[in-house]
């Protein structure tokens, strides 16, 4: 690495600790994530440009060209964008089809409206959902089914206990797959993990973790099943849903499940296919959403609006500002500080890893931390398989669990609560949730502990 | 797809459902100014009508006849509170001189309609009344009116017709469609063909859950939905012919205003050849 002035790392690290400030500020800036990162992203390639840290000059391309390319555009990491921008749209058209809302109100039917299996299926929804799709995605389904359920059921009074723990399982399913979501993605993809290899080490967490949520949610909230002479009116409530109302096309809806099946066997198998192996999930991605778009082809303008631009170009503008972040030296400070921890001892590094992420990502996004700890821990040239890997993917996933803003989806689970008219205060959340968080990271520090080291 | 997408996907997934409920009617009093052979013959005529109900609900049937048992209004409501009837069956201008008068049907029986919570079956004079075996339920929110339904279904006999109709106003959902048109932002060749097929649809599927219901319960009744746009009043009295209904059961009262409810007192001063039951 070239060396630069301690000034310019020291302005570029004040940059960087602005823009996670008014990331963790988003609401009360009133500013979109792409905004504000888009702002420091114009700001440190400016400032980068001007210290002379940035590494402009023509590519050489591998048949031996020359391409003046622009610093920012090999700034971005297009794998992560591709699958985020491929399976984005891809589960766009395919939830058009009905599938999910047909597998949702399926288990709801056959929950006979009774409370205790209803937050069972609709645990097991949110898990399998926050894996298939993105945890978003899947408070939102859920959410949106629970609100109408309950309302359909009398049974409002159990809207706050339900939606608590959807929200706290998004991102337990979240952990699920290296698709699951994006700390997932951009970890994953740094360290190496294979989508199978990330699922193996990864359920057998998710499982007892969906568990011990579905037990405390029944303690903590008096979920119970309905006496006997209650379940015939449920069941009548819960039989007026119709399953099949949001299928419009049978044909489109089996070949839903079908591309489904397709896109999670493709994913999984990526690194065993001969060419889709170079080409990438990236690749995978895209490729089946321009299938799936296909049924609309005429009007494909509407899956492209229903897009998270927001969230496309929070990561575009955000790798930008990590690689300026690299090029300044900031990312090698910061190594050197996640190095001592690591250097305190295969448990204890372990432990401080995964308690520190967790921290910074249950007040503010995510992502930037995922990014930059793939970054640094890239650096460190730690194998896949290391267990400190493994602690800043827990940690970043579940210290979403902490805090209202710790995560995209337990933000939409707030949402919901407010459209449903069940109010719940930044300290209210942190106080019902804290318990659950903290059995979600003990959990996975011991499983990492005694089962990844 | 976001959060109000979802909502409104799963809301739709909702049905309507029909409760049916047995109905409490063993006693029914007829009201009435003619002399005791006339008033005789309507009761005949009222048997023969509600055949089904005095067949299976033994039906008693007490007329209570003007100037004998009654002579003005306060003194038949008195009559009403003592004898308790679960219908009470009458005819447009009792005590009045002009009974030819098209465009009321008597403050006897607007106070009726009105004051007394109990359902009123409003009879023409002077006409055969056949058996009720085609009986229409007229409304333009039939979604949820399990009562309406209820009375016409125990009403209308075995084999027999239920018309079950639904007129949503074609004006008003004009007008509102056309103030979409003028919003920006709204595709209204893309909404207002899909917000006429939600609300048409409502009622649809109601009409489908009764008859999946009284197919449940054995009842062999044919249900005829009749759901569309138009304009109510004008349709109605169409599908009256068209098929051949022999009775009406409307809504009569409206918790917004003394007065009777708009489209049933429309339909009872239009449609003076047909019984008309006013819930």
């Amino acid at each position: 690495m070239h060396e630069v002035e301690p000034w310019v790392t020291w302005t570029c690290a004040g940059i960087l600790v602005a823009m996670v400030a008014c990331l963790a500020l988003e609401e009360k800036l009133h500013a979109k994530k792409s905004v504000i990162t888009g702002f420091f992203a114009l700001v440190a390639l400016g400032f980068g440009a001007w210290a002379h840290i940035l590494p402009f000059g023509a590519i050489t391309l591998p048949n031996g060209h020359e391409w003046a390319m622009p610093v920012y555009v090999p700034a971005v990491d297009w794998e992560v964008i591709c699958i985020i921008l491929g399976s984005s749209l891809f589960i766009d058209v395919v939830s058009r089809s009905g599938i999910f809302s047909w597998s949702a109100i399926t288990l709801t039917r056959l929950s006979g409206g009774d409370p205790l299996r209803l937050l069972g299926y609709y645990a097991l929804l949110t898990v399998v959902f926050s894996a298939v799709l993105n945890n978003v995605t899947a408070m939102i389904i859920v959410g949106s089914l629970t609100g109408v359920s309950l309302s359909r059921l009398d049974r409002k009074d159990l809207l706050l206990g339900f939606l608590l723990t959807e929200g706290l399982l998004t991102n337990i399913g979240g952990l699920l797959t290296l698709i699951s979501s994006v700390p997932n993605i951009i970890l994953g993809n740094r360290a190496g993990i294979s989508f199978v290899k990330f699922f193996l080490v990864a359920s057998p967490y998710a499982v007892v973790a969906t568990l011990a949520t579905v037990g405390m949610a029944v303690a903590l909230f008096g979920i119970r099943s309905l006496p006997a002479e209650q379940k015939v009116v449920a069941e009548r409530h819960v039989r007026a849903f119709d399953a099949n109302d949001g299928i419009e096309s049978r044909p489109f809806f089996n070949l839903s499940w079908a591309l489904l099946g397709g896109f999670i066997l493709t994913i999984a198998t990526t690194t065993l296919i001969p060419g889709v192996r170079e080409l990438g999930m990236g690749f995978v991605a895209m490729g089946f959403a321009v299938v799936a778009v296909l049924r609309y082809k005429h009007e494909v303008d509407k899956n492209y609006a229903a897009l998270d631009w927001d969230l496309l170009f929070f990561f575009v503008f955000l790798f930008v500002v990590i690689n300026v972040m690299e090029h300044a030296g900031v990312l090698h400070e910061l190594g050197a500080v996640i190095g001592h921890l690591m250097g305190t001892g295969e448990i204890g590094g372990a432990l401080l890893l995964m308690g520190s992420s967790a921290l910074a990502s249950s007040v503010t996004d995510n992502v930037p931390l995922a990014a930059v700890m793939g970054s640094i821990l890239e650096a460190q040239q730690l194998p896949s398989d290391s267990h400190f890997w493994w602690a800043t993917i827990f940690g970043t996933n579940l210290g979403g669990n902490f805090t209202p803003i710790g995560s995209a989806s337990t933000v939409v689970a707030v949402a919901v609560m407010h459209k449903q008219g069940v109010p719940l205060s930044f300290v209210e959340f942190v106080k019902k949730a804290m318990p659950f968080a903290l059995v979600h990271l003990v959990l996975a520090g011991a499983y990492v502990i005694v089962f990844l080291r | 797809m976001r959060i109000d997408d979802f909502a409104s996907v799963f809301r739709s997934a909702v049905k309507p459902t029909y409760g049916h409920s047995p109905l409490d009617l063993h006693h029914a009093v007829l009201v009435t100014d003619l002399d005791r052979a006339g008033a005789e013959a309507l009761a005949d005529q009222v048997r023969r009508l509600l055949g089904r109900l005095d067949s299976n609900e033994h039906l008693s049937l007490t007329t209570l006849s003007a100037p004998a048992d009654w002579t003005d209004v306060p003194e038949l409501l008195g009559l009403l509170e003592q004898h308790q009837p679960q219908l009470v069956l009458t005819h447009r201008h009792l005590l009045g001189r002009h009974k030819d008068l098209r465009y009321t049907l008597g403050s006897v029986v607007d106070t009726l309609t009105q004051q007394v919570e109990t359902p009123v079956m409003l009879l023409p004079v002077g006409v055969e009344l056949p058996e009720a075996d085609r009986v229409m339920v007229v409304t333009d929110h039939l979604t949820g009116d399990d009562r309406l339904v209820n009375w016409a279904v125990h009403i209308t006999p075995d084999e027999g017709t239920l018309l079950l109709c639904h007129i949503e106003d074609q004006d008003a959902f004009d007008r509102y469609a056309e103030v979409l048109g003028r919003m920006t932002g709204v595709p209204t060749d893309e909404v207002v063909p899909r917000m006429r097929e939600k609300l048409l649809g409502l009622p649809a599927d109601y009409i489908h859950a009764v008859e999946e219901r009284l197919r449940e319960l054995d009842i062999k009744e044919t249900v005829v939905p009749l759901v569309e746009l138009g304009k109510p009043l004008a349709r109605y009295a169409e599908l009256v012919r068209q098929h051949d209904a022999r009775l009406l059961v409307v809504n009569t009262k409206d918790p917004h205003q003394r007065a009777m409810e708009a489209l049933s007192h429309a339909l009872a001063v239009e449609l003076r050849e047909l019984p008309l039951l006013l819930l």
